[in-house]
């Protein structure tokens, strides 16, 4: 995701707001532009430049009180969270229409190394992350994170949480998808209940915590990892104490040279 | 898509300067601290594991949790003293400020003037091994406040060579670069800077106007007048009799008003506005042990540099950090240093009978002063040859730590 703001020489009082978003053709064709046209709707600006997307802000339309503009502000910054958010919110739709449609998977590389994948069942909504980690000594230390995500399912405190599923190989559901699955070493999918995650005023934040899951991921790992240093450290501190401790006094003999040099006499 | 943007990181005693390079000012300015329970240090295993490893606080989030976490300082007198603590500390810097995937960017570090290599390498291993980042260059801070300087003056000669004045709330330091390497050996620090400055005005409000202020505010009072009202004066006599002359116009008011009770208060600001900045110029007023004026260390500093350099470091001095920001602080060092140098230059064709090229003296603020060091790390980031410039992963993992030892120099600021 990179973000371009700037103002031009040749429109001033305007502000520019520029996105670029890998998967960003996906998320247009699967709920995005109704998205767009009713949230950024007086925003989107038609000259977008090299981003994808290009939002513009001209000081003499906003409005006068500083409540309303810091909304828009807000609007503005969640531009990522509601461009993510608009697939999920296309698949509820369909859910929530009487009778329910029920739409194919849908896949959006929303990283160069990343997809997210929305599917969808009677009354539940599944969305589902790719997880894969280049480094070789993050791997064992991903999967036992992941393996603690299976061992979660069975945890009674957990029983209003989003049911979580980890699957080391291609899970069945994306079958007919096309995508690069070198590299991938699991699939995380998170299964929302259309009464309990999905209403109201839950929906927003179900949907946005939803989008924090790699980050979590990630930043937990590396916790995890500088955690495990701290500890190492310590234990290597202790352990060359008791070392220490452990070897004999040297005792000085008479006719040696002492520190400064000097020989020791006899006492 | 294209390179993502380097990510610039400066980690001061005090605050922690975040950011993206390109930028002017930094993203996020945060304390540097970090709250722990501290069960890390236990060598045993706990019985039960939770979530040990994510219980921590940094920055400003601190203070609301000081009851059950002890709040302690990773970095001090600009050294970092404790990588547990920075571990941590930057985690939350990466993840929960700057949002950013470390792995995909390249990272410009600060470095205190005089680190030791092994610092470095142990920064190396947190970055390289933690965060598997993709790429790091460790500058120097004078470096970067050299190049923050060359690149938002177009006075300032383009080569990174010159004196910087880096005086911020600990200590203020003098430190000679010369082609983009800083002389070790002539580096000279002076141990009073914005903190005696604070200290000076509550001490000269408490004599005059005793409880006026509340006390719990008197920290905050003092701080926001010298920063909004105090100003650096030619001559400390003339000024006395300035104010006396015309009391009405110099002396201000300051305007406050109790946390708590709303109660609002009003003080007098008189001579402390030019008297407490006077540190740097006549420190016998704030200490007893300190007594050498900036100016004559600027002086001396250059004069135990190599005799080759001496030249180019009078003729780019340059002002860096919180406390050189105050008025006509630039043209009264410059004052007294040329009026030194000059003095010495007579002296010796008086002595000599031969003609000596005038030295010339150049003393330069700039727009970036504030934040010198992130801003010039901002700016040499942004070249196209600090990509050839990092220590790469796959090099890390070739060589280790000691990779980092070293860092190549840049040559200019543009």
């Amino acid at each position: 995701m990179i973000y371009e703001v700037k103002t031009k020489e040749d429109a001033p009082g305007a502000l520019f707001v520029g996105v670029s978003l890998p998967g960003f053709p996906e998320i247009m064709a699967n709920g995005g532009t109704e998205m767009l046209s009713s949230l950024y709707g007086p925003y989107v600006n038609a000259d977008k430049g090299s981003n994808d997307l290009s939002l513009k802000l001209t000081w003499a339309s906003l409005p006068a009180v500083p409540a309303e503009r810091e909304k828009i502000a807000t609007l503005v910054a969640n531009i990522k969270v509601n461009l993510l958010a608009a697939p999920m919110m296309k698949a509820i739709q369909g859910l929530e229409a009487t009778p329910p449609k029920l739409g194919s998977p849908i896949q959006i590389p929303y990283r160069t190394d990343g997809y997210m994948w929305v599917l969808t069942a009677p009354d539940v909504l599944t969305v589902g992350f790719s997880v894969s980690f280049k480094d070789p000594q993050d791997q064992p230390l991903a999967r036992i994170f992941l393996n603690e995500f299976v061992a979660s399912q069975h945890d009674t405190k957990l029983a209003g949480a989003p049911r979580a599923n980890v699957f080391f190989t291609r899970p069945g559901e994306l079958a007919g998808l096309d995508y690069r699955a070198e590299g991938i070493m699991a699939y995380v999918f998170f299964a929302f209940n259309k009464q309990r995650h999905l209403a109201g005023a839950t929906r927003e934040k179900t949907l946005s915590m939803v989008q924090t899951f790699r980050n979590y991921f990630q930043y937990h790992l590396k916790c995890a990892k500088a955690y495990m240093h701290n500890r190492m450290r310590s234990v290597y501190q202790s352990s060359v104490e008791s070392l220490n401790r452990a070897r004999p006094e040297t005792v000085m003999k008479a006719g040696t040279r002492g520190v400064s040099g000097k020989l020791l006499k006899k006492k | 898509m294209a390179g993502k943007t380097p990510i610039v990181i400066d980690a001061g005693t005090g605050y922690t300067k975040l950011g993206y390079a390109g930028n002017l000012d930094p993203a996020h300015i945060i304390p540097t601290v970090v709250a722990t329970r501290d069960t890390s240090k236990e060598t045993t295993l706990r019985r039960q594991p939770g979530l040990e490893d994510l219980d921590f606080y940094v920055g400003d989030e601190v203070n609301a949790h000081k009851t059950t976490h002890l709040p302690m300082f990773p970095i001090r007198h600009g050294q970092v003293e404790d990588w547990d603590l920075m571990e941590r500390f930057y985690e939350q810097a990466l993840f929960k400020y700057l949002r950013c995937e470390p792995e995909e960017h390249l990272f410009m570090m600060s470095e205190p003037p005089l680190n030791t290599p092994e610092n470095r390498e142990l920064l190396a291993e947190v970055m390289f091994e933690t965060f598997n980042v993709k790429g790091m260059y460790i500058a120097n801070q004078a470096v970067l406040a050299l190049a923050a300087s060359s690149a938002s003056n177009e006075h300032a000669p383009r080569e990174l060579t010159g004196t910087v004045i880096d005086s911020g709330d600990g200590v203020t330091r003098v430190i000679p670069v010369s082609d983009g390497c800083v002389i070790p050996g002539s580096i000279k620090s002076i141990p009073l800077a914005g903190r005696e400055i604070t200290r000076f005005i509550q001490e000269f409000q408490r004599e005059r106007e005793p409880g006026v202020v509340p006390p719990e505010d008197a920290m905050e009072v003092a701080k926001n007048i010298k920063e909004n009202q105090c100003y650096i004066c030619r001559d400390l006599v003339r000024e006395y009799q300035r104010y006396d002359a015309q009391p009405d116009q110099y002396f201000m008011k300051y305007q406050g008003q109790q946390n708590i009770t709303k109660r609002p208060y009003t003080l007098e600001v008189g001579y402390e506005r030019f008297l407490a900045p006077e540190l740097y110029f006549n420190p016998e007023i704030f200490s007893t042990e300190y007594s050498t004026p900036l100016p004559d260390v600027v002086d001396a500093t250059i004069l135990s540099c190599p005799i080759d350099t001496r030249r180019s470091l009078y003729r780019n001095i340059v002002l860096s950090g919180g406390s050189t920001l105050f008025r006509n602080f630039s043209r009264r060092l410059q004052d007294a240093v040329r009026e030194k140098v000059d003095a010495r230059v007579h002296r010796n064709e008086e002595l000599t009978h031969a003609k000596v090229t005038p030295i010339e003296v150049n003393v330069l603020a700039h727009p970036l002063q504030k934040f010198a060091v992130w801003s010039g790390g901002s700016i040499l980031a942004n070249q196209e040859q600090f990509v050839r410039m990092c220590h790469t992963k796959e090099q890390y993992d070739e060589v280790g730590p000691s990779l980092c030892r070293h860092n190549l120099t840049f040559t200019s600021a543009c």
